[in-house]
């Protein structure tokens, strides 16, 4: 076995020959990127239509070459070729010398109602050309010996089908979040709460994190982070973009009260081999992708029939696990050190001009084991074996087909498993199994220009096999509970759970820019046998080029948890809680790479399960009621620039109401949610990202004293007014920092992100001592934590 | 269906444990405090489970760093047939058994189970320190009219299961392998250990669990470090605590207590105290 000292001689040894100092024999490259590029002007199409176009950025940033490689049809090919005639870019660079190169450009026309003109084609692709880490390997295809040629890509914006969608591209993904985390730069936007650790799901709008989704690729998935918070499920590199829907959504999704994201896969490259290695302190991931079929060609004009196929694959696991017992405290045994991977797997087939076809493969897994052998001094059944292990596998394949200019539909089938097996010593553990068949149809029907009419169908069918034995589950947070005395539930066995789901959605242009969105959705929860009833109304009216207005309300149901159901552990006559929303705001193009946002919302929320009164029977019922009141604000710059990033800022008040009990605020209420992050291109391949959340604490619940309970010689909390204190404000900054090398035919980045740079202790929850005499804030995680890693691209 | 629950609460209470120093260790008698009852059937001492009819004393286990006996001033109890609920102490029906004490020894209170009466009850008290003590007549909530104090609740059940009592028999407590004989402070016979900054080993055997059961003993020291305030009894009822007595000593000989009671979560309940003492040494 190596000795420390060896082992970071060999770590630095491989960095030495292959790292930073490689790079000094081969010319520094910087592509072109993007200045200015106007609007495609163009009617908004029925489908989708892409233009691919490969041009030659002259030296002083003018296009010089415009060459269609793929074309749609003469409207779209002349908007786009017109657009980007008068289109600037910053040149490339070669060695520091501004030299002529050529990339290559795709510009998406989304389908939508409005004229295109009124929303501003948004060219997040753009970005990508500008951020030159995504530019595809580069073989001249024009024979100047200084060119090189580099991908980017313009999507409009999608097609309105809700209120308010905000959505992060791969930059922003990248750049904004920490540790190039997506989801965590997700929480930037405005009314996305602070997640705590532990907690895996998000804090949208004032609702619990049961009341919200995580969706990817349409489907819904049981976490949004590895270990509750060290990183998201999905690295960024795998993705497109992630959409987030604070409220009022569309009649697609259902089945929450709260809000959603939608995490959007990115297609493979379609132009040949691919790769990337990233490795930190904290994980590896590979990725590698290919074009199988049809492989884009140099200078070569594309045939749209022609059939392609990509392929890629990631993997990324984590070796915490090989450090963890150095640091573990010695009383802890540790059989399996905390761990994780995930896996990603997109095949994308153009079948023809009318059909594609994808398919996923996703995976995750979470474990570690300790083992404690003394009870702990506050509890005496926190013993034994501390267990989480949370995996999850699916398989998802979907086919787009337009089969007329006014019809087409996306199927979608998915299969998976998911594994729960959590031990809290002899406080409670569960293993349960789930398998689950998941099925969404939608037919899109265009009769006129001015309506869309979409219907969609949304099947799961859940299989639940497992044992749980333990404390009763609690989903109302409160007074800080003893577990010794707290009631315990025990239960085999398995179940069907079926949730099926109909909706039917309308997009009607009333008038030039101004679109009404009415739309319902029917869910049937089969433990239950509830059928409800959703109806939703969204209006959004472009009053200027550049002022959106929205409006939206809606009927927001959501099942109980099927715990909450199960017979002889919950109550079988649960029904469903559900919400109502209600939101107004405005849009504000600034500039063609500024936007400003405001944005009022109303919830009020009904008939929800909650816990009974100290858990007694039935345990779970309809009786709680709640409100949610907010404003929202965000400015943001678009990584069309040197300089772009975001600044959000979220007020609300959410409350909730047990029938039996006094209003008192929610347990997960953040009054205030300021976020402010700033990306900048420093040049020479240097970047460099830093953000700053200043959020409320928690509400907590005072302790007022506490009772010696002596069958388990612990003192159990008498509690206060529920929520009526609040910690100090919770603050935080974080950086990134990275560096590009961009060689012939690869790139290799080295990056350092420091998470909590000051480490701010943030103690927003009380421990307190065996008899509740004596309290302490408790610091937040994480503490200060640098990571460096290193990542090469081909 | 979520399954996050547990998974925030274990990553939670792992992470919380790991960057928290504690504020207080349980494991060290620091000030008055309540430590165990037990419910003693008059007739027949060794049965735990209760039945309707049954005269019963409930013993009562403090401690204090201060005094030898007694830790409280006073005391007040009640009894009653407990509601349904598994958090707050409430009652069901009147009161019976009310009885205050006050004197030097941890309170012992008589009373009987109602004839005829099955099903969950609960004694509830209040001890305090200096003042009287008092319960609330329309509520389970304590007072002393001066003084701290704390409350406490003893459940159970008449007309469970059987079940008897776990034992910790005169030579059940032993340091470093040898039996602490049990005694008052550092008087005649008592164990004298030198504090030279060496651990020590308390091995504990508890007797009388039945088959399965799992028998919980928290151990209470007046001074120097233990392990911890829980261990499990292991299969065949003994387990090895370690104790690093303090480094810093007065001259002369110093008393410490230790506290053991063992409870097999059915209404069995055994207690012992005994004393080490302590004489100043050198450090290795």
């Amino acid at each position: 076995m190596l000795s420390r000292r060896k082992g970071a001689l060999v770590a630095l040894s491989f960095i030495v020959a292959y790292g930073p100092f490689a790079a000094l024999a081969a010319p520094v490259v910087v592509p072109p990127r993007v200045d200015v590029v106007p609007e495609a002007e163009a009617q908004a199409p029925d489908h989708e239509v892409i233009v691919e176009v490969e041009l030659l950025v002259a030296a002083d940033g003018t296009v010089s070459e415009l060459r269609i490689v793929s074309e749609a049809n003469a409207i779209y090919d002349e908007a786009t070729i017109a657009a980007l005639k008068k289109a600037r870019f910053f040149p490339a660079e070669k060695d520091g010398t501004k030299t002529a190169a050529k990339i290559r450009y795709t510009m998406t026309f989304r389908a939508r109602l409005e004229p295109i003109a009124a929303t501003t084609a948004r060219r997040e692709p753009a970005a990508e050309a500008a951020n030159a880490p995504s530019a595809t390997p580069n073989k001249p295809a024009v024979p100047e010996a200084d060119q090189a040629t580099f991908g980017a890509r313009a999507v409009t914006e999608a097609p309105a089908r809700e209120t308010t969608a905000r959505s992060m591209a791969t930059t922003e993904l990248r750049m904004l979040g920490t540790r190039g985390d997506p989801l965590r730069a997700v929480e930037l936007m405005p009314g996305m709460g602070r997640t705590t650790f532990g907690n895996p799901l998000p804090l949208i709008r004032g609702s619990s994190p049961f009341e919200s989704q995580v969706f990817y690729e349409g489907l819904p998935v049981p976490l949004l982070y590895h270990f509750g918070g060290i990183t998201s499920f999905v690295p960024a590199r795998a993705l497109d973009r992630v959409d987030f829907y604070p409220g009022n959504f569309s009649a697609r999704y259902g089945r929450v009260l709260g809000g959603v994201i939608d995490v959007r896969a990115r297609d493979p490259h379609t132009d040949g081999v691919h790769g990337a290695l990233d490795v930190s302190f904290i994980d590896a991931s590979a990725s590698a992708e290919a074009t199988i079929v049809g492989k884009t060609k140099d200078g070569a004009a594309e045939d749209p029939d022609a059939p392609k196929v990509a392929a890629l694959v990631g993997f990324r696991r984590s070796y915490i696990d090989a450090y963890f017992s150095a640091i573990a405290p010695e009383e802890l045994g540790v059989r399996t050190a905390p761990a994780y991977y995930d896996y990603q797997g997109t095949v994308y087939a153009k079948l023809s001009r009318k059909h594609s076809a994808r398919v996923f493969v996703i995976g995750s897994r979470d474990s570690f084991e300790l083992v404690a052998d003394r009870p702990d001094d506050n509890e005496p059944l926190a013993r034994g074996t501390f267990e989480a292990k949370t995996a999850f596998h699916r398989v998802q394949a979907s086919l787009k087909s337009r089969f007329s200019d006014t019809f087409s539909q996306e199927t979608t089938v998915a299969f998976g498993v998911e594994n729960y097996r959590q031990n809290i010593g002899a406080i409670a553990r569960q293993d349960v199994d789930q398998a689950a068949i998941r099925a969404r149809a939608e037919w899109t029907y265009r009769p006129v220009k001015e309506l869309r009419l979409v219907l969609g169908v949304d099947h799961a069918s859940q299989r639940f096999d497992g044992t749980y034995e333990g404390v009763r589950p609690q989903f109302e947070a409160g007074a800080p509970v003893t577990p010794s005395a707290l009631p315990r539930a025990r239960g085999t066995g398995g179940t069907w759970v079926h949730t099926p789901a109909l909706y039917a959605e309308a997009g009607l242009l009333l008038a030039d820019g101004v679109t009404l969105m009415p739309s319902i959705r029917v869910d049937h929860f089969g433990p239950t046998t509830s059928t409800t009833l959703d109806p939703r109304l969204a209006l959004r009216a472009a009053v200027t080029a550049k002022t959106t207005l929205k409006v939206g309300v809606g009927k927001f149901t959501q099942h109980p948890q099927v715990v909450q159901a199960l017979r002889d552990f919950g109550n079988t006559s649960i029904r469903p809680g559900y919400a109502m929303h209600y939101s107004a705001g405005v849009e504000q193009l600034v500039s063609d790479d500024a936007k400003l946002g405001m944005e009022g919302f109303v919830k009020t929320l009904h008939d929800l399960p909650f816990d009974t009164r100290n858990l007694v029977a039935p345990y779970y019922d309809n009786i709680g009621t709640g409100s949610v009141v907010g404003l929202e604000l965000e400015a943001r710059v678009l990584p069309k620039n040197r300089v772009y990033g975001l600044v959000s800022y979220t007020l609300s008040r959410s409350i909730r109401h047990r029938e039996d009990e006094p209003i008192r605020l929610f347990e997960n209420d953040q009054t205030h949610l300021a976020s402010a992050a700033l990306a900048v291109r420093l040049g020479k391949g240097w970047e460099a990202s830093a953000t700053f959340r200043l959020t409320s604490a928690n509400p907590r619940t005072p302790v007022l004293s506490a009772t010696y309970d002596a069958a388990t010689d612990q003192y159990v909390a008498r509690p206060g007014p529920l929520s009526s204190e609040r910690g100090p404000a919770y603050h935080r900054l974080d950086l990134h920092v990275e560096k590009t090398w961009t060689f012939t035919n690869w790139k290799l980045m080295a990056y350092l992100d420091i998470q909590n740079v000051y480490n701010a202790a943030n103690r927003e929850t009380l421990s307190y001592n065996y008899d509740y005499t004596r309290s302490q804030g408790s610091p937040s995680f994480p503490p200060f934590f640098p990571s460096l890693g290193i990542r090469g691209e081909l | 269906m979520r399954h996050t629950l547990l998974g925030v609460v274990a990553m939670t209470a792992t992470f919380a444990a790991w960057a928290c120093e504690p504020l207080e260790p349980a494991y060290r008698l620091e000030r008055p405090r309540l430590l165990g009852a037990k419910l003693v059937v008059t007739a027949e001492p060794t049965r735990a489970n209760l039945r309707a009819g049954d005269a019963v004393v409930l013993e009562t286990y403090t401690g204090s760093l201060t005094k030898d006996r007694g830790a409280f001033a006073s005391a007040v109890f009640t009894v009653c047939a407990a509601a349904d609920d598994p958090i707050e102490a409430r009652c069901v029906g009147p009161r019976f058994a009310d009885t205050s004490t006050r004197g030097p020894e941890d309170p012992r209170v008589a009373f009987t189970v109602p004839p005829g009466s099955a099903g969950k009850m609960l004694v509830f008290a209040m001890f305090c320190v200096e003042g009287e003590a008092a319960i609330a007549t329309n509520e389970l909530r304590g007072a002393c009219d001066r003084g701290t104090g704390q409350e406490m609740v003893v459940r159970f059940e008449v007309g469970g299961a059987p079940n008897t009592h776990p034992v910790l028999g005169s030579d059940s407590i032993a340091l470093d392998g040898v039996p602490i004989v049990e005694g008052r402070g550092c008087g005649e016979g008592a164990r004298v250990v030198r504090a030279d900054g060496i651990s020590h080993d308390l091995t504990i055997a508890v007797a009388g669990a039945e088959d399965g059961e799992e028998i919980l003993v928290s151990h209470v020291v007046t001074a120097g470090k233990l392990e911890g305030l829980y261990s499990n009894a292991g299969s065949d009822g003994t387990f090895r605590v370690g104790w690093e007595p303090p480094t810093t000593l007065p001259e002369g000989r110093v008393p410490v207590r230790l506290h053991v009671v063992a409870r097999d979560g059915r209404g069995g309940v055994a207690a012992r105290v005994v004393d080490i003492c302590l004489e100043k040494g050198t450090a290795p």
